[in-house]
């Protein structure tokens, strides 16, 4: 019946590990099922430290790869990055901390650059041509399921309109009185809408992830196949 | 002229690192020697990326500041303090002697395994527990703007959730439209005005007007 199930582990180091994981996992649950305690408080160290030691390592191995190994390869440009990640380290000396504004201004101007340039395109041109693209002639005026928002009439003007009042909602220059108002306030129920989506959505997700932890807790003790 | 180079300078540099960036985005093709992995814009996202992998080390110190203060001064967290450093001393030498050998230990792995992942999982699952009694509060009718969320996320979670169908086959139909369309409005809106308050934000910063992130330059 069910096909692809793995065999529940024999090697004795397996089984402590997944008795481990089932041990830490309860530790960690035992706060919202109850309150903090001092088992809890043991895994989240443990996770802290085990979190920090293998970021550290992946970082280590990263720039290794990305800086040291071309830098001993010839590229000795590299060497100033270098220095200038070492001038980040000046942030916890109160004195001379204006030294790791330099590497700051970097990585700042770097993702600021990035940013302003790649956005509109996605994130602005593309939304209000998305919005404003009419469907084809002979598209229905209502369908269920209309693949896209622009799939029918009725979603197409829904989400015009939508858009419009969800705009005038966010601008703040002046105040939301006399004929702006009741646009206003259709933004916010379109908002509103939008949120209430997005929240079943990710209360869906985080059960899901809840779920597979349950299953785990039943496939290490043997009740379902593991 | 100490402020020049504390202030002004730091401000020139950013200017000029976003300013090749944003060149190479729109012409770096007509360009030579801007665009590409050995051009001066692949360069300095280089360095951005050499100098973000050395931070993590600010975090490290920091981390250990605060667990050496606990265990200095004898805390009642003292014992989690050592806790933490012996098992990070440990773990760390296990991954430094995996990255100057190659040589992967299975001590390494097994905690990876059995610790690091299974951890993760279960602290990115716990979030369950409080987005139940996060979706209790805000699931109340309360208001015409409460009874609209509600709407909303009951319609999405009974449309995905197999109860849905069985309770009525309409649920589904629903649900998928607020996902397929209902949604769009509000979300697109976020999306532009995001996308607005970030470029108001980052030419506020090229011209010097928001300074937090250089800490102190105000």
């Amino acid at each position: 019946m069910i096909a692809n199930v793995a065999a529940y582990p024999s090697d004795p180091l397996v089984i402590l590990g997944i008795w481990v994981a089932l041990f830490l996992m309860l530790a960690i649950y035992s706060y919202p099922l109850y309150k903090e305690n001092p088992v809890y408080r043991f895994a989240e160290h443990i996770f802290v430290a085990t979190a920090l030691a293998i970021g550290i390592i992946v970082n280590l191995t990263s720039l290794r790869n990305s800086a040291w190994t071309p830098l001993v390869g010839g590229n000795y440009l590299l060497i100033i990055p270098i220095i200038l990640g070492f001038c980040m380290y000046f942030l916890l000396i109160p004195k001379q901390r204006w030294v790791s504004r330099y590497p700051i201004a970097i990585l700042v101007g770097s993702s600021l650059g990035l940013g302003i340039a790649s956005n509109p395109l996605p994130s602005i041109i593309t939304q209000v041509i998305s919005t404003i693209t009419a469907p084809k002639a002979g598209t229905a005026v209502w369908a269920w399921f209309p693949g896209s928002p622009t799939g029918d009439w009725f979603s197409f003007v829904f989400v015009a309109v939508g858009l419009i009042c969800s705009m005038t909602y966010f601008l703040l220059t002046y105040e939301h009185t006399g004929p702006v108002k009741p646009v206003t306030i259709a933004g916010r129920y379109f908002i509103m809408l939008a949120l209430g989506a997005y929240f079943g959505n990710t209360v869906l997700f985080r059960f899901s992830m809840l779920a597979e932890r349950g299953q785990y807790i039943l496939r290490v003790l043997g009740l379902v196949p593991y | 002229m100490s402020q020049v180079y504390k202030r002004e300078l730091v401000f020139i540099v950013t200017g000029v690192v976003a300013l090749v960036m944003m060149l190479d985005y729109f012409f770096g093709k007509n360009i030579p020697g801007l665009s590409g992995s050995g051009g001066i814009a692949g360069q300095l996202q280089t360095w951005a990326l050499i100098i973000q992998l050395m931070a993590i080390g600010l975090g490290a110190i920091n981390l250990i500041q605060v667990h050496y203060r606990q265990i200095s001064r004898k805390t009642d967290m003292a014992i989690y303090s050592i806790i933490f450093m012996v098992f990070f001393a440990f773990l760390l030498l296990l991954g430094l002697y995996k990255l100057f050998t190659g040589v992967e230990l299975y001590p390494y792995t097994w905690v990876f395994a059995n610790v690091y992942t299974s951890l993760g999982t279960t602290l990115y699952a716990i979030t369950g527990f409080f987005v139940f009694s996060a979706a209790y509060r805000a699931f109340r009718a309360r208001n015409v703007d409460a009874a609209i969320l509600l709407i909303g996320g009951c319609f999405v979670l009974l449309a995905n959730a197999p109860i849905g169908e069985v309770l009525w086959s309409g649920f589904p139909l629903i649900g998928n439209w607020f996902n397929n369309v209902g949604q769009i409005p509000g979300m697109r809106a976020f999306t532009v005005v995001g996308a607005l308050g970030l470029l108001a934000y980052g030419f506020r910063a090229l011209i010097g007007k928001e300074k937090g992130f250089y800490s102190e330059a105000s």
